[in-house]
């Protein structure tokens, strides 16, 4: 899992700047106009805003593989990056044997979700397939499992349901949504398995419909409302059709232990008793019916296909994706565009993500710096974002980070992988307040959460997370390096010029320029250091920083 | 920027700022001092059952007919609570026994003390709603069954569109502003119901966090270059407000800054109180209460304080999920209220319960696994020694009480499966608490813009 590197050439270009502390190289340049921006060569800044929507977080590196490659030659790069991956883990027993006590190994690997939470960092930090991490994780908080509820709270249960995100994130929405719900934690939690004909349970088919695929209300294309003559909004459907649904995913459970007495989480569910299944006809979405005597999977895959062929899907869930990309407020015609490439890859293809996802990234209002709001970072993507910047190392320095980082993302209130509810970490509906905008993570900033912010940033640039040998949960550690940018330290304006583009894609204001190199230089030149960590304190807890524009 | 309040104190005290320039920090000053002598100190601690408590089983009749009712739909697949162990209440108003999960062990008491109320089958409602008028397509709340909007509907009480604005916030908006900035509402976890017009909550963390380290910036000592970087980190938050998320952002954290300067003492309480999220979050209440009354400069006369439990989304495994999960809102609750009169304000602090929305009277499922889905109207607590307690509350339904018909397909469900069309509404539910609370009366249909609708607006359960 080595990181993206580009040609010698280019990565001496990151060396040069960083020696040549002064003199202006293409990766110092803080600003273009937007009209001047050409697709195929941008510049420093302009690559490093494209790496903020499309990866972890931008680093030297991957700045000057966009640069030399352009847009679209580096997402064709991500498309075709090897997975990750969550690896599969052996099936527990669900009370913990004797001999896999508290606080132990054992406990940690197989009962809690360490091993995926700090897979999830690992992959963030170190990954190839950066654009995949980033879309899996966004498809994750659309088609939510949580680890809070103990059902699924195995890394064991939970790996399955991570591997469907991760392999389908550039495939097809209708695999998709097969594919989630026959996964098995998706099962225990939306309690679609062992859902019988005698006594349907509702829970599956109320999310699938408000949350994973259509939402609550009919769509223009463009995103907004339809609105009927009196101006009120049209609902997509109501509780005859949850019920119907309810009916419809009847007769599923557990796929035959692998090991007897422990449940099967990791192969996708199957009907195993057909009696359980509801065989009467189902009223499903605009009308459609689905015949009477149909099997279980038959009526499983007639209704997966009544709800992807739903005209709501595209604006629904590309709004969403946008969202998590590129920045909170889309305009409608950025929403109506995606719509049209998830309605028609081009190739006669719906709901190809592979597709959608380019043309987000692509999209001229992702790529014009003027056009949009931009988009508050969430805790997880703040964590890797500065780790990324400034190359993740252990605490020693010697190697690489543990991963153990979810401590510092719950304290800032996002237990990666364990949302609250099926309404995921924050709502995509969420409000900025004091403005009529719309700005999802701003539901998990208050005022604790923004001091924790500045406090975990605190952390990781004037100390570090320390390795503790006695608790098996931070074997190494995390630290940033800082000796790439130190060099600069001699020149405060050359260094908050280097951060600029590196960690804020350019937009930084003068005054905001003018009061970080004023700060800078009450260090003593002598301590440069501290001169670094100064500005990059000061910069990674701002506001203009961490709100992505 | 914002004078923290022991700066306010300390200033006005010593005359280091011209009157001028204090002129209208003094007259909000009188305006929360005079409103703390004229009409004492109040306050609302909001508990949220995230998820949806069955409140089918929170408060069961133990009368014969009643049980025999309840038993019927729910003995068969598992869900009923075994007659016995119910806790006996007798309502004054109804005569007959009802009985409580037999998990509020640690609250049953403070019913027969008078301190503890049942509002009855209430939830969102746009108007008073028969089971006829339903079925004819009268109007209601948006997305019945639905969680977000449900929630949104019980934290706003605002039913026929998604509000920015949440009850409690609207209420904290028609108060005066203390001169610290420190608002009067104060979130321990998130939801609309905490947010304003003008008032945003002060976000903390729950206990055992003492209150001297709620809201810290780390890293900062007297040195003078780290002085300089304070002050541009300082600065970056008044500049670049024209792009507004940043300027949102900003305001944030600079609503932090300025309260964290005021917690420089963490009071201590005697009660104990359960180490459990609820417990955690009632106990740093009990401790923002102290604070402001022992140290608040000046001490606000109103606060409202927002606590929220999970969990209650029981399709599957309810029994023992909701009786843990009770337990935790019991035993809390009771640690609450043991506080509020260690602390001499049984009186003045009224504590109540909302959640998503009731559950299906019909079991999902059945034996191990048996739950119930999302339904509508909902049974909650109102506690404190304020409230009229022993009674159950609420508008009478078809049958003539306020507890609903338990009869599936019955008069009082939408549909088949026992989901209670409310008779009482949030609105009202919501007024007789702001009412209590001493919202002023001409702002009172501000808050409750829906609350015209309804020809009864007091549920009088309040002193």
């Amino acid at each position: 899992m080595r990181p993206v590197r580009g040609p010698k050439c280019l990565l001496r270009l990151g060396i040069s700047l960083v020696l040549g502390a002064g003199c202006v190289t293409s990766w110092m340049v803080a600003t273009t106009p937007a009209a001047a921006q050409s697709l195929a060569q941008p510049t420093a800044a302009e690559a490093a805003r494209f790496l903020e929507q499309s990866t972890w977080g931008p680093t030297s590196d991957s700045i000057s593989r966009v640069q030399l490659i352009g847009y679209e030659r580096f997402l064709e790069e991500q498309f075709a990056a090897p997975m990750s991956s969550y690896p599969t883990l052996p099936l527990v027993p669900t009370k913990p044997a004797d001999d896999c006590p508290a606080r132990s190994v054992c406990r940690r690997d197989n009962y809690t979700l360490y091993p995926v939470q700090t897979r999830f960092f690992m992959n963030a930090l170190y990954g190839n397939d950066q654009l995949r991490q980033r879309v899996a994780f966004a498809l994750h908080q659309i088609l939510v499992v949580s680890g809070v509820n103990i059902g699924q709270g195995y890394p064991s249960r939970f790996t399955p349901y991570l591997q469907t995100l991760d392999r389908d994130a550039f495939g097809n929405f209708r695999q998709l949504l097969y594919d989630i719900t026959l996964n098995p934690a998706m099962g225990n939690y939306l309690d679609m398995a062992n859902n019988k004909k005698a006594d349907p349970n509702e829970n599956y088919a109320c999310e699938i419909l408000q949350l994973f695929s259509i939402g609550l209300n009919r769509l223009n294309p463009d995103g907004s409302p339809v609105r009927d003559a009196q101006g009120q909004t049209v609902p997509t459907y109501d509780q005859t059709i949850v019920t119907a649904f309810a009916r419809v995913f009847t007769g599923w459970t557990f796929a035959a232990d692998q090991t007897k007495g422990i449940t099967n989480y990791i192969d996708p569910m199957r009907v195993a008793n057909a009696a359980n299944h509801d065989t009467g006809q189902k009223t499903v979405l605009r009308g459609i019916t689905l015949p009477a005597n149909q099997t279980a999977a038959e009526d499983l895959n007639g209704g997966l296909d009544n709800i992807f062929h739903d005209p709501n899907v595209g604006p629904f869930i590309g709004r969403q994706l946008i969202q998590h990309l590129v920045t909170s407020n889309p305009s409608p015609a950025y929403i109506r565009r995606i719509t049209r490439v998830f309605n028609n890859n081009g190739s006669g293809v719906r709901g190809d993500l592979q597709a959608v996802t380019k043309a987000i990234l692509l999209d001229p209002e992702a790529r014009d710096s003027a056009s949009q709001s931009g988009r508050l970072m969430h805790p997880a993507l703040l964590i890797t974002s500065l780790l990324r910047a400034f190359n993740a190392r252990s605490a020693d320095g010697a190697g690489q980070s543990d991963g153990y980082l979810d401590p510092q993302s719950v304290s800032m209130g996002m237990d990666v992988f364990s949302p609250p509810s099926v309404f995921s970490y924050f709502s995509p509906f969420g409000g900025v307040p004091g403005t009529s905008l719309r700005g999802p993570e701003f539901g998990l900033l208050n005022t604790s959460t923004s001091l924790r912010r500045a406090n975990f940033v605190n952390r990781l640039v004037f100390s570090r997370i320390p390795s503790n040998a006695n608790y098996p949960f931070n074997p190494s550690g995390t630290s940033l390096d800082f000796s790439a940018v130190q060099p600069l330290a001699g020149n405060p304006q050359a260094l908050v010029d280097a951060l600029n583009t590196l960690m804020m894609s350019g937009r930084m204001s003068s005054g905001m320029r003018t009061a970080v190199v004023t700060a800078v230089q009450a260090v003593v030149s002598s301590n440069p250091l501290k001169r670094v960590r100064t500005a990059v304190y000061l910069v990674a807890t701002s506001s203009q920083n961490q709100v992505e524009r | 920027m914002t004078l923290s309040r022991r700066e306010f104190l300390v200033r006005s005290g010593c005359g280091a700022l011209s009157v001028a320039a204090l002129a209208s920090g003094i007259e909000r000053f009188s305006m929360v001092e005079g409103l703390a002598q004229g009409s004492g100190y109040k306050v609302l601690v909001c508990i949220f059952l995230g998820g949806g408590n069955d409140g089918n089983n929170l408060v069961v009749p133990l009368d014969a007919a009643g049980y025999a009712a309840y038993s019927g739909i729910r003995g068969a697949a598992g869900l009923a609570i075994a007659q016995g162990s119910l806790l006996p209440v007798t309502p004054r108003s109804i005569g007959t026994e009802f009985g409580l999960h037999p998990s509020l062990a640690a609250v049953h008491p403070l019913f027969a003390g008078g301190q503890l109320a049942v509002v009855s089958n209430v939830g969102p409602l746009i108007e008073p709603l028969l089971k006829q008028d339903y079925l004819n397509g009268a109007p209601r709340p948006y997305q019945l069954f639905s969680h977000s909007d449900q929630i949104a509907q019980w934290q706003t009480s605002i039913s026929t569109s998604a509000a920015a604005t949440g009850w409690g916030g609207r209420m904290a908006d028609t108060f005066p502003v203390s001169p610290s900035g420190y608002p009067l509402i104060a979130a321990l976890a998130g939801g609309v119901f905490t947010r304003g017009q003008s008032t945003s909550p002060v976000t903390v963390a729950p206990a055992p966090t003492p209150l001297t380290e709620l809201l810290v910036l780390d890293g900062f000592g007297a040195a003078a270059d780290e002085q300089a970087r304070l002050n541009a980190m300082n600065y970056l938050r008044t500049i670049d407000l024209d792009a507004p998320l940043v300027a949102a952002a900003s305001k944030i954290t600079q609503q932090a800054v300025d309260i964290g300067k005021d917690f420089d003492v963490d009071p201590v309480l005697n009660t104990e109180f359960p180490a459990t999220s609820l417990g955690n979050q009632l106990k740093q209440v009990a401790k923002l209460i102290k604070f402001n009354l022992a140290s608040g400069v000046p001490a606000l006369a109103r606060q409202i304080f927002f606590c929220s439990l999970g969990g209650f989304d029981t399709h599957q495994g309810q029994v023992s999920t909701q009786a843990s999960l009770l337990t935790q809102v019991g035993e809390g609750m009771k640690a609450f209220y043991d506080a509020t009169v260690e602390l001499h304000v049984q009186s003045d602090v009224t504590t109540f319960t909302l959640s998503d929305f009731g559950r299906t009277m019909q079991p999902a499922g059945s034996s191990g696994t048996v739950g119930s889905d999302h339904a509508w109207g909902n049974h909650h607590f109102v506690m404190g020694a304020s409230v009229v307690g022993g009674d159950f509350y609420g508008i009478p339904g078809p049958n003539g009480a306020v507890f609903p018909t338990l009869q599936l397909g019955g008069p009082d469900d939408t549909d088949t499966r026992g989901r209670w069309i409310p008779t009482s509404s949030v609105d009202q539910y919501a007024f007789t608490l702001a009412t209590w609370f001493g919202v002023d009366p001409a702002k009172l249909d501000t808050v409750f813009p829906e609350l015209k609708n309804f020809p009864i607006r007091n549920l009088r359960f309040m002193v």
